[in-house]
């Protein structure tokens, strides 16, 4: 029996997707990526999936600990990662763009408060032109007066767009209030005066954070182990072997005092948070489901069902985790009309009140794992992502066999785990900001 | 497929398509991107179609397909994708309205038999209907009416095409969203949602003899319906200088915006003059390494950034748009008239070939890149089937970019040396008012 019961079940499979009657269904495709280490001679190391299927390559980068939680003054690592390819080595700024332009690659630096991070997009076969252009831009940056006052306007200009948009304004105070003066505090592109304050000897100085033993790297594309070790050189064996010292203070807890902005805007713009839990947390992916039934689960969330399905108060509200490294949050944000802002004050201190204290259902929470499961697959659709996600995995120290550490993790967490991590992490008021018209946000409701 | 070397050749995603006996086009792009399945079906039905008075329709009717039928409940099928770790959405243009879901090839055959549900089934209840258009005055506020370079816009647009709809925001005026109600969303679903005006596009881990069977399956017993051609009407020439300005309390940084409007050519010969726009314009305005970006931004130093883009993916027109943002020292009138001074020199020069190749590579590599995305393909596609292009359109860009001549570019760019701008916008302080 057992011989026949393969093919007697792969003619039943076509048979059934040959009758009208019963709806098709297809069987799921197997991801056949697999993951490789690769160490270059001059000791960089990355992960590599290749896949020749298309010719092309991603290589997505880090630095760690080098973010703007190590920036004197603010905004130093954005305005020196901007210069970077407005002139390196014997090419000003225009000449290096369209050289990177003519090979038809693409390339970007950049920073968030933790780490400096960046992607280089290339054709199989301008691989090593564009190499040795990003290297130029990573270890012989020129720092030119003019490109430095050309880009400095650049930021200028970008601070007076920033205080246009009640989304930014909104969150940028939100950090402001909640850190400061802690460097979490400070917005990761600075600000007018510091910017301002930047000159050319900082920025080279800010360069050393751009090292090998804080550098983190994932490639995915058309090639193989042994050209990948001549790129990662090619691209990052100039760099210096270690970064400065690494170490960030954890601030201390978030204020909970509401924070109200008056802006001439018809809407009011709310971001609100508490701290959440690191990436490598036990109870990580029992918060992640938390959030995920609370506001990060799209049009199916309980924020999103009551404000908007059920009241139609807001057109976006949502949730989502915010990996800082010393200080992670769980972060929100929703708009809504001036008139309706109390309404939606108290939806919200209701739900957060109502998680607190009940947690989730059983039922929300197989969908919770259902979602985390599932979700994570469908989200690697390209080299770009699976080259970032090879970054995160060496970042958080999460393991090549990951996706299947992650399975397990998920599958085993309890409504008990939901009930307590609820309690612990929603239990705590949330940090409020709004920006609107003048009222006063009646946040007497503690949760 | 494989590229050696340049130039990248023709035939960029190999796309099968079929349709069904009821009308409904089918197209199917087998990619290897793991499991996942993008899902789309895009209606032949945009804010272009909106009835006078009823502006934002289309979009409004978009919200409602989220609403319930016979045999689903409010936001089930969102609830759905999302529990199998998936993602839906939906966008509306002027000529078309597109739903999604992005879903592993298991799902796929039910997410297909949710689409084709609504597509006849909906309910279209009042206390939704209210709810919803509440959801879209938010959303209008938050888009538009917070931001004052979107209202600009707005203004512009509406000078730009002062008869066609085009110029009608796609999202409503607000006064008219308002107003709003059962009656015109049933007529517009009625008219406009049937098998025979709709394109399902299935892009990923799937065949196509797999998507011809769950098409039938799914979407084979919809009956098709009575579907009028779309009637647009055609702006007359712009005779006048037009320029529009809002000067608003929250405006910190000026900018300054010219607008071109084009018809279209989508069956003459001149079809090819579109990549030789792209190429131009890139070359003009596409970035740091842009010919206008190194002459106002490096060597003049009167604006901080610079750019400019050719549209092509409208039915009825084109636009060509270019954005300047003076330095903190020069003003709006005076930036006007520098970009004016020079205008007719730039625009008449020769422009080297070097410059010419490396935009077009710039551009051919984007047709590589684009199929490195599981959306992308089934987005160039449904753009190319709703606005009056076929699918051997989006496939022969990479050929029709490296046919582009000389000739033709110079022809591009004595167009915009001949053509004064159609709209000038500005958008500044109140305290700078002329």
């Amino acid at each position: 029996m057992p011989r026949h019961d393969l093919p007697f079940r792969l003619l039943l499979c076509v048979m059934l997707m040959g009758c009208d009657s019963s709806p098709p269904v297809l069987s799921p495709a197997k991801s056949d990526w697999h993951i490789q280490a690769v160490t270059s001679a001059q000791g960089v190391n990355a992960w590599l999936i290749e896949d020749s299927s298309l010719p092309m390559i991603s290589v997505s980068f880090m630095f760690a600990a080098a973010g703007s939680v190590q920036d004197d003054p603010a905004g130093l690592a954005a305005l020196t990662m901007a210069l970077l390819d407005e002139g390196a080595g014997s090419l000003d700024g225009v000449t290096f763009k369209k050289k990177m332009e003519e090979l038809a690659s693409n390339w970007s630096i950049g920073n968030g408060r933790d780490t400096i991070g960046g992607e280089v997009t290339m054709l199989r076969d301008k691989r090593d032109e564009t190499a040795a252009l990003v290297r130029l831009a990573l270890t012989q940056p020129r720092f030119d007066a003019d490109a430095i006052a050309r880009v400095k306007e650049q930021f200028f200009a970008s601070f007076k767009r920033q205080q246009e948009r009640v989304r930014t304004i909104a969150s940028k105070a939100f950090y402001h209030h909640a850190f400061a003066p802690h460097p979490y505090g400070a917005p990761t592109d600075g600000n007018k005066d510091s910017i301002a304050a930047i000159t050319p000897a900082m920025m080279r100085d800010r360069m050393a954070w751009l090292a090998k033993d804080n550098l983190i790297v994932g490639i995915s594309g058309a090639i193989n182990e042994q050209e990948a070790a001549q790129l990662l050189d090619d691209l990052f064996g100039d760099l210096p072997n270690v970064a400065p010292s690494q170490d960030t203070n954890s601030p201390p807890p978030l204020k909970t005092e509401p924070i109200a902005i008056s802006h001439p805007s018809p809407q009011s713009q709310m971001v609100f948070g508490i701290r959440g839990l690191p990436r490598r947390h036990e109870d990580y992916f029992t918060l992640s489901i938390l959030n995920h039934v609370l506001g990060g689960g799209g049009f199916s969330s309980r924020l999103m069902h009551t404000m908007r399905e059920q009241r139609g108060l807001v057109y976006h509200v949502g949730t989502w985790l915010t990996e800082l490294r010393a200080a992670p949050l769980v972060m929100g944000s929703l708009a809504t009309s001036t008139a309706t802002a109390d309404d939606a004050i108290i939806l919200l201190h209701d739900q957060w009140k109502k998680m607190a204290e009940n947690g989730i259902s059983q039922a929300e929470l197989n969908d919770g794992k259902n979602y985390l499961l599932a979700a994570l697959p469908l989200r690697l659709t390209s080299r770009g992502r699976l080259a970032d996600f090879l970054v995160t995995l060496q970042y958080h120290e999460l393991g090549m066999d990951y996706l299947v550490k992650r399975r397990e993790l998920i599958e085993s967490v309890t409504l008990e785990d939901c009930a307590r991590v609820a309690r612990n992490i929603f239990g705590q008021s949330p940090l409020l900001v709004t920006v609107g018209e003048d009222f006063s946000p009646s946040l007497s409701r503690e949760p | 497929m494989t590229f050696s070397s340049s130039p990248i050749t023709a035939a960029v995603f190999h796309p099968h398509s079929f349709t069904l006996a009821n009308g409904l086009q089918v197209v199917v792009i087998e990619q290897n991107l793991g499991d996942a399945v993008c899902h789309m079906i895009w209606y032949k039905v945009g804010g272009g179609d909106d009835p006078q008075g009823q502006s934002g329709l289309a979009h409004f009717m978009e919200h409602l397909m989220f609403k319930s039928t016979d045999t689903l409940e409010t936001g089930e099928f969102s609830r759905f994708v999302t529990k199998h770790g998936g993602r839906d959405n939906a966008f509306t243009s002027y000529d078309y309205t597109a739903y999604f879901q992005i879903v592993a090839r298991s799902e796929l055959g039910d997410v297909m038999g949710m689409e084709a549900d609504r597509m006849k089934n909906l309910r279209l209840r009042d206390e939704d209907i209210l709810t919803e258009r509440n959801v879209i005055l938010e959303e209008r506020k938050s888009r538009t009416d917070t931001n004052p370079s979107a209202l600009l816009h707005e203004a512009a647009a509406a000078s730009l095409y002062n008869h066609h709809p085009y110029g009608t925001p796609l999202i409503g005026w607000q006064h008219e969203i308002a107003r709003l109600n059962g009656d015109n969303v049933a007529d517009f679903y009625e008219r406009f949602y049937h098998p025979n005006n709709s394109i399902v596009i299935l892009s990923g881990a799937i065949t196509n003899e797999e998507a011809r069977r769950l098409a039938e399956f799914y979407y084979g017993d919809i009956e098709r319906g009575d579907v009028t051609p779309r009637q647009r009407v055609t702006d007359p020439p712009i005779i006048t200088e037009r320029t529009v300005r809002l000067h608003d309390a929250r405006v910190q940084q000026p900018m300054l915006r010219y607008y071109w409007r084009l018809p279209k050519h989508r069956h003459d010969e001149s079809r090819a003059n579109d990549e030789a726009l792209s190429i131009l314009t890139h070359y003009l305005g596409g970035g740091a390494s842009s010919r206008l970006y190194e002459q106002w931004v490096v060597d003049d130093g009167v604006a901080v950034s610079v750019a400019m883009s050719f549209d092509s993916w409208g039915r009825d027109y084109d636009d060509i748009v270019l954005s300047v943002i003076p330095v903190a020292d020069v003003t709006l009138e005076e930036l006007n008239a520098h970009i004016r001074t020079q205008w007719r020199t730039i625009m008449s020069e020769t422009i080297p070939t070097d410059d010419m190749e490396r935009v077009r590579q710039h551009l051919l590599a984007e047709a590589v890149y684009a199929q490195d995305s599981l959306m992308m393909p089934a987005y160039l596609f449904g753009i190319a089937l709703t606005t009056g292009g076929t699918l051997a359109d989006v496939e022969e860009f990479p050929d029709r970019l490296n046919d582009v001549t000389m000739a033709q570019l110079n022809d591009a760019a004595a167009f915009l040396h001949d053509t004064h701008p159609h709209v000038t916008a500005q958008l500044d302080k109140p305290d700078a008012a002329p």
